[in-house]
């Protein structure tokens, strides 16, 4: 599958996490710049919509700072089935990637920590299914709740897996959520996955093979996502990211490569499971620019 | 990831064999058709080759009747015959079908997957990062390890690799193994799941878009470099060729393009359950009249 480079302007951007305001500010602001434009709000609390992709998908999101004694910025999309995703404020500050469609939003170095790790956004849809979906977002998150430390372990996001998971047993803990055509996307086994390119012949077994070039080149693709809706058997492949590869091969997170005329961020930090994968994000360059 | 073509004369014929050397001769009167040349030979035992790639890969077969026993064999080799594969195994018990462009074929027997009724083998295309980089690349499997018949479980006929009883042999840059070989460096065809797929036990089914129209790959063929202990590592892709992430019948017939080109497909892969992402390998045998 070919990358799809979304156009516009792609942000690498430090926000101060000094405080739950300075965290909707400052992701507010690196949006604004990738292109994103404010639906409404203030300081604290502000909605911001994507550009329209060509194939008419958008999606509203709210960052906001929820007041009283929350510890944690927030971040809900607007669409069926979405979740609130929480990023904590502890002075810790994040990294925020975004182009005009989706963000990725993290603390460097920090890769299993609940409340670091925030993404979302709209989809690219190859060309037949342009009009048969019509309304299609999705995001993940690290953390569901303002207490942070309340989960057995920190559930498995893009930043650390190929696949989000369900987490301490119930279908509100998963750390993925998405929504075509108004179809809320199944959570835990069923979630967010990206595609991957793999030779293995039978389930099982150790025989994983088939994932690099004779060269021992990785074989990298424009990343695709599948997720699962009610009453389906099991997830579809419904997009695909922006600015992202998939490359098959495992890599320790927040580091940098340059091909195909752009310089990436590997956002998933040395996954190690079967399909051992890593998902590339575009940069504009090797380090953020400050807040 | 282009699907790749090999162009000139595409065959698909049929072919009832009573005999070792009946197979012989129709192998190569259609490989001729196809592109390929004689080398050297006569009646019932010919050399030959396939005509060398863009990349600059090619291969000599000879296909023979041994004079004795139940099978006709087919043997893959470089052309310079310094590095030779192993003998496949054809019986002339039933109708075959043989598909072939001038880089690679297929043999088979339709609705068949007993052993001795399918061999495939040829050479690959070279992404252009590999052209130069791979100077010879060769890959063949049969469904048979003798001719008596003992079956090899794992063959493009059944699934997507030769993992389970293999029967295959590949030579990469002089470096050639084969034989009933069975490991991580077996040939198989990269296939596409969904992450967390290899967390369970079994398959967890086709993969399929959102329309349910399975997912379409070109074949690409991995295998080790040295033996079935080294990882296979992807070394090009069939010519003609996908890979369709759904289980479905042996033998089925569709028409599709690519690049704007309408083919005639035919699926090898019979109704494959056991691969992560239920894939069938198709192969292109004409442009559509």
């Amino acid at each position: 599958m070919a990358i799809h480079y979304a156009g516009g302007t792609n942000i690498f951007k430090i926000v101060s996490g000094a405080n739950k305001t300075a965290i909707a500010d400052g992701v507010k602001g690196a949006l604004v710049d990738a292109g994103w434009s404010i639906t409404s709000g203030g300081s604290g609390d502000w909605i911001l919509k994507t550009a329209t992709t060509l194939q008419l998908l958008d999606v509203e999101v709210r960052i906001y700072n929820p007041g009283g004694a929350n510890t944690c910025a927030r971040v809900a999309f607007d669409y069926p089935g979405r979740k609130e995703w929480f990023l904590f404020a502890d002075g810790t500050d994040f990294w925020v990637i975004a182009n005009r469609y989706q963000f990725f939003i993290l603390q460097n170095g920090v890769f299993s920590t609940e409340g670091t790790f925030v993404a979302g956004g709209v989809p690219y849809l190859d060309p037949f299914l342009e009009g048969i979906i019509k309304t299609e977002a999705w995001s993940m998150g690290n953390c569901f709740s303002d207490a942070r430390g309340g989960l057995t372990s920190v559930p498995a996001t893009w930043r650390t897996s190929d696949s989000c998971v369900i987490q301490v047993g119930a279908e509100d803990n998963s750390s993925g959520r998405a929504h075509v055509n108004g179809n809320i996307g199944t959570a835990g086994v069923n979630a967010l996955r990206l595609m991957l390119k793999i030779g293995k012949t039978q389930p099982l077994g150790t025989d994983v093979a088939g994932t690099r070039w004779i060269n021992d080149e990785d074989i990298k693709e424009g990343s695709r996502f599948a997720f699962g809706i009610i009453n389906e058997d099991k997830p579809r492949i419904r997009g695909g990211l922006w600015d992202a590869v998939t490359v098959m091969g495992s890599y320790p997170g927040d580091t940098f490569t340059t091909f195909d005329s752009h310089t990436w961020m590997n956002v998933c930090h040395n996954y190690a499971g079967i399909g051992k994968a890593s998902l590339w994000v575009v940069v504009p360059a090797t380090s953020p620019t400050g807040p | 990831m282009a699907f790749q073509f090999a162009g000139g004369t595409y065959v698909r014929t049929s072919f009832v064999p009573a005999t070792r050397q009946d197979i012989v001769e129709s192998i190569r009167t259609h490989l001729n058709t196809a592109g390929w040349t004689d080398v050297s030979g006569g009646v019932g035992d010919r050399k030959l080759d396939c005509v060398t790639t863009p990349q600059a890969l090619d291969c000599r077969i000879r296909v023979y009747d041994p004079g004795s026993g139940n099978c006709a064999r087919v043997k893959f080799m470089t052309q310079d015959e310094v590095r030779q594969g192993i003998d496949l195994f054809l019986i002339p018990d039933a109708t075959f079908t043989i598909i072939a462009n001038k880089y690679q074929f297929f043999v088979y027997a339709p609705g068949l997957v007993t052993p001795r009724h399918f061999i495939c083998g040829g050479v690959p295309f070279l992404e252009d990062f590999l052209d130069g980089v791979t100077t010879e690349a060769i890959w063949c499997h049969g469904d048979a390890q003798n001719d008596g018949g003992s079956a090899a479980g794992g063959n493009f006929r059944l699934r997507a690799g030769v993992k389970g009883q293999a029967w295959s042999w590949q030579t990469r840059n002089t470096s050639a193994w084969g034989g009933t070989q069975d490991g991580i460096g077996s040939q198989r065809l990269e296939v596409t799941i969904r992450g967390n797929d290899n967390s369970g036990s079994v398959c967890e089914g086709p993969t399929l878009w959102h329309n349910d129209w399975p997912y379409k790959i070109p074949a690409r063929i991995a295998w080790g470099l040295e033996s079935e202990s080294i990882e296979a590592k992807v070394q090009g892709q069939l010519w003609n060729a996908a890979v369709i992430h759904k289980d479905y019948p042996m033998d089925r017939l569709a028409t599709w393009e690519e690049d704007s080109v309408s083919y005639d497909w035919i699926n090898l892969t019979n109704s494959n359950v056991l691969d992560y992402g239920r894939p069938s390998l198709w192969v292109a045998y004409q442009e559509t009249p």
